[in-house]
């Protein structure tokens, strides 16, 4: 195999499996929040903060553009770009039912605004990451 | 929307792997993959890339699926 592309395609894997912790770290940081930890609220608000912002950036192709390598061009290649706007499209809808459900259940228990956009902005990212993951290892097997 | 391609067929004509051309024309394997599977429909600028690396015209290539 070429040596570009085998590259390539380990560093795409690389990157399915560091979105996956990603995710799994806001899952873990969304729980860890939701309750009284101890801490003050603005240090959590920020930690919070801090991990959305690198999350976010992984799913742009930003981290991996590399302006002039072939690499760049074979991370951020038709496919990748296509798998991306899915998820985030996952995401966004992901997102919507998230509201309607946290509409529905703030009727009958009350939920702060903090932790309803902490719920929200998970679900809308965890699940691009997932879906971005899972459709890039799929179709590098 | 489908579109049927020889994609495969002139890459074994070429005995090219899916890397090698991937290589050609600076895409990952999967998307090679995807293409030839009529997973993915590529662009304009990768079809032509496709056409210069197999040396067949961009119709020879991609064909719209005859409608009844």
């Amino acid at each position: 195999m070429s040596h570009q592309v085998e590259l390539g395609e380990s560093k795409a894997r690389k990157r399915a499996c560091l979105l996956l912790l990603l995710a799994l770290s806001l899952i873990v940081s969304a729980i860890v929040n939701f309750g009284n930890t101890g801490v003050s609220a603005g240090a959590r608000n920020s930690t919070w903060f801090v991990l959305v912002a690198a999350v976010a950036l992984n799913l742009t192709r930003l981290p991996y553009a590399l302006p002039g390598k072939p690499l760049g061009a074979i991370l951020n290649d038709e496919t990748t770009q296509m798998f991306r706007l899915r998820s985030l499209a996952t995401g966004f809808w992901m997102s919507i039912v998230a509201t309607l459900v946290i509409f529905i259940v703030t009727a009958f228990i009350p939920l702060s605004g903090m932790d309803v956009a902490r719920i929200i902005v998970t679900t809308a990212l965890v699940t691009s990451l997932v879906s971005f993951a899972v459709l890039e290892l799929r179709a590098c097997r | 929307m489908k579109l049927n391609n020889r994609l495969k067929a002139e890459r074994e004509r070429l005995a090219l792997t899916q890397a090698a051309l991937a290589e050609k024309v600076g895409v990952s394997r999967k998307t090679i993959n995807t293409v030839e599977n009529a997973v993915f429909i590529p662009s304009t600028v990768l079809a032509l890339k496709l056409s210069k690396a197999l040396g067949r015209t961009v119709e020879e290539l991609f064909q719209l699926p005859e409608t009844s």
